[in-house]
C-alpha cells in the first residue's frame, strides 16, 4: 500500500478520500490518549496534580499574575521600541565600507560580541546594582530602568546581527545598479538595500522579540516584582507550585499569536518570491 | 512527494514519544539513591540506644535514609550563627561554615537532636540541599533539614515540619546614614522602601503587618537585598533577627539593625523539614520536646545569639 499524504484532520486527499483525514484524527487520539493514560496513572500523579494544577490556588494567584506580567509587557514594549532602530543603526555601522570607518565597525564588533556572550543576567546584576552605587548625581537608581537598559544592551546585540544577515543577503548588483542609477550610497542603503533586507528578516526579529517577552523575567534578579517574581512569591507561600503554571500559560498567551504571526509572514513572503518566478 | 518521508517522520516521533514516556515511568526517581541504604551495614552495636524500652524512636528502629546514619541537610554556604567555627579548608564542600564542627545554633541543635536519637556525632552525615529544593515536593535526599525554615501552615500540608527548636523574631537592617537608623516604630517604616528575599516570612510580615505605601522589592537572596540597600535603591532590609546580625556583622560595614519587630499573631519558629509522613518525624518532636525540657536549647541559644549577637531594641 502506497503511504498517503500526511494532511491534518478534516482535509480532504487529491482524490477526495476522506482516508488521510481519518488517520491523521485516530492517531492523534492514541498518541494523547496514550500519553494522558501514562501521565494520569503514573504512581506521583495525585501528588503532581495536588502541587502543578491546584484550582484552588491558581484561582487565589491569578489576579496578581495578571497585575504583575504588566510590568513585563511595560519591560519588552519600551525595550523593543529601542532595540529595532538602535541594532539597525549598530548593523548599518558594522556594514560601512573603506578604510576610514575601520574603528567603527571595529566598535561596532567588539559590542555585538560582549553583548551576546555575557550572560544577560550579569549584565542585569551589574548594571541594577552597580550604577546606583556608583552614587553619581543625575543617574538613576529606579531598578526598572536598569532593566530596560540592559535588555535594550543585549538585545541589540542579537538583533543588529539580524540585520547584517539581511543586509548581506541583498545581492551587490542592486547597489551597483542604484548607483548607476545616480543614487548616493546613502541613499542606495536607504532606499534600495534597506528596504529589501529588512523585509527579509521579519521572522527572525519576531523571534527575538520573543525571546526579549520571556527575558523579562531576569529583571525580577534586582527587585522589580514581574509575573516570574509573583508566582515565586506566591509558591513560597503556600508551597504549591500552580501559579508557575500560571505564569507558562500568560507567557504563552504572549508567544503564541506572534509565532503563528511569524509563521504566516514567513509563509507569505515565501509566496510572494515565488510569484516574482514564472508560475 | 513529499507526504512517504513525512508521514514516516510523524511515526517515529509518536513511536518516540510513547518509548520515552513508558521509560519514564519505570524509572525510578533518581533525587534518592536506592543504593545508599544498602552500602552501610547498619551498626546498631556501636552505641546502645538511650532506652532499653521498645519503642519506634529506638535507635534500631529508626528507618533512616542510610541504615545506620543520620543525614541532615542544610545550604551551602551555611552562614553564623547558625554555622560557625574556622573557615573549613578550600578542599571542603562547605564554603563559610562547616556544620560538622558542631558549631552555631542550628549545627548545635542538629547534633542535639542526633544524640537524643541515638546518633553519634560520627553517625551524622551533613548534605548540602539549596532552600528551594527543601520545599519541593517528592523523595528527599535528606532526613531532617535544618535551613532557618519557619513554621507556617501551608508549607506543613507540602513537607513535614517539626516542632520549633528556635524562636525567631523579624528585625529590620538598614544604613546608619539614612534616616531609617532612627526609627524607632513599626508605623514609622510605613513610608519607607523595603526589600526582602522572596520566600521568606519577612515578606509576608512586610506585606500584612508593615503594610509600606511602596510595594516591597523582592530578590532571589538577601545578598541582592543587600546589594540593592548599598544602591540605595531600598532604604531597609527585613529579615530574621539572627541573619540581621549577620548582615550587620559580615556584609555591611555601616549597617545597622534598626530594631526587632513585634511578634504578630503566632510566634515565628524554625522548624527542622522531613519528608511528607516521615516515619521519623514524632522522634524528631520528641527529641526537640526533651531538649526543651532540659534546658539545652535555652543554652545552645544563650551561647550562639545572646553572647555573641547582644540584644536589639523591639520597634514599638
Amino acid at each position: 500500500m502506497r503511504l498517503r499524504r500526511f494532511r491534518p484532520a478534516g482535509v480532504h486527499d487529491r482524490d477526495g478520500g476522506r482516508r488521510p483525514a481519518l488517520i491523521a484524527l485516530s492517531s492523534t487520539f492514541v498518541v494523547f490518549g496514550l500519553l494522558l493514560a501514562v501521565g494520569l496513572n503514573s504512581p506521583g500523579w495525585p501528588l503532581v496534580q495536588k502541587s502543578f494544577f491546584n484550582a484552588t490556588y491558581l484561582a487565589d494567584s491569578w489576579p496578581r499574575q495578571i497585575e504583575a506580567i504588566g510590568t513585563n509587557v511595560q519591560l519588552f514594549l519600551i525595550a523593543e521600541v529601542i532595540i529595532l532602530p538602535a541594532a539597525l543603526l549598530i548593523a548599518v555601522l558594522r556594514s560601512l565600507p573603506g578604510p576610514a570607518f575601520f574603528p567603527v565597525r571595529l566598535l561596532a564588533v567588539l559590542y555585538t560580541d560582549f553583548f551576546r556572550g555575557v550572560p544577560g543576567v550579569l549584565v542585569i546584576f551589574i548594571l541594577g546594582f552597580g550604577m546606583p552605587t556608583l552614587g553619581l548625581p543625575g543617574v538613576p537608581i529606579d531598578p526598572f530602568f536598569w532593566g530596560v537598559v540592559s535588555l535594550v544592551l543585549i538585545y541589540s546585540a542579537y538583533v543588529s546581527e539580524v540585520y547584517r544577515a539581511g543586509i548581506e543577503s541583498v545581492h551587490p548588483s542592486q547597489e551597483a545598479a542604484a548607483r548607476s542609477l545616480g543614487l548616493s550610497r546613502a541613499q542606495a542603503l536607504r532606499h534600495v538595500i534597506l528596504p529589501q533586507a529588512v523585509r527579509r528578516v521579519i521572522p527572525p526579529l519576531l523571534n527575538d522579540f520573543i525571546g526579549l517577552q520571556k527575558d523579562t523575567a531576569l529583571v525580577s534578579f534586582i527587585g522589580v516584582v514581574e509575573v516570574f517574581r509573583q508566582a515565586q512569591i506566591d509558591e513560597s507561600a503556600s508551597f504549591n507550585f500552580t501559579p508557575y503554571l500560571a505564569t507558562a500559560a500568560l507567557f504563552l498567551l504572549l508567544t503564541v499569536p506572534l509565532a503563528r504571526l511569524t509563521d504566516w509572514l514567513a509563509a507569505r513572503s515565501r509566496r510572494r518570491q515565488l510569484g516574482g518566478i514564472a508560475r | 512527494m513529499l507526504g512517504s518521508p513525512r508521514a514516516v517522520a510523524v511515526a517515529l516521533t509518536l513511536v518516540l514519544a510513547v518509548a520515552a514516556c513508558t521509560g519514564a515511568t519505570t524509572t525510578p526517581s533518581p533525587s534518592v539513591p536506592a543504593s545508599t541504604a544498602a552500602t552501610s551495614a547498619p551498626s546498631a552495636l556501636g552505641t546502645p540506644p538511650a532506652s532499653a524500652t521498645p519503642d519506634a524512636c529506638a535507635r534500631a528502629n529508626l528507618k533512616t535514609l542510610t541504615a545506620g546514619k543520620l543525614t541532615i541537610g542544610t545550604d551551602n554556604p551555611a552562614y553564623g550563627p547558625w554555622f560557625a567555627g574556622p573557615a573549613p579548608a578550600k578542599s571542603s564542600t562547605w564554603q563559610n561554615a562547616d556544620p560538622n564542627n558542631g558549631a552555631g545554633l542550628e549545627a548545635a541543635t542538629a547534633y542535639a537532636i542526633a544524640d537524643k536519637l541515638g546518633f553519634a556525632k560520627a553517625d551524622v552525615v551533613w548534605v548540602v540541599v539549596p532552600f528551594n529544593n527543601v520545599i519541593q515536593p517528592g523523595p528527599k535526599s535528606f532526613d531532617l533539614d535544618l535551613n532557618q525554615v519557619s513554621w507556617n501552615p501551608q508549607r506543613a500540608q507540602q513537607v513535614d515540619l517539626s516542632d520549633g527548636y528556635f524562636d525567631d523574631n523579624q528585625a529590620v537592617v538598614g544604613l546608619k546614614a539614612n534616616g531609617i537608623a532612627r526609627v524607632t516604630t513599626v508605623s514609622g517604616l510605613a513610608s519607607l522602601r523595603l526589600g526582602t528575599q522572596v520566600g521568606t516570612t519577612s515578606y509576608v510580615y512586610i506585606t500584612d503587618n508593615i503594610r509600606p505605601s511602596t510595594k516591597p522589592s523582592v530578590y532571589s537572596s538577601m545578598d541582592a537585598a543587600i546589594a540593592a540597600l548599598k544602591a540605595k535603591q531600598i532604604d531597609g532590609v527585613v529579615a530574621d533577627l539572627g541573619t540581621s546580625f549577620f548582615m550587620r556583622d559580615v556584609q555591611l560595614s555601616d549597617g545597622v539593625i534598626v530594631g526587632r519587630l513585634p511578634t504578630v499573631g503566632e510566634q515565628e519558629r524554625f522548624a527542622a523539614v522531613l519528608n511528607l509522613g516521615s516515619p521519623l518525624t514524632p522522634c524528631v518532636n520528641q527529641a526537640i520536646a526533651a531538649l526543651k525540657a532540659d534546658g539545652t536549647l535555652e543554652q545552645i541559644r544563650q551561647k550562639w545569639i545572646v553572647s555573641t549577637e547582644g540584644d536589639v531594641p523591639e520597634l514599638k
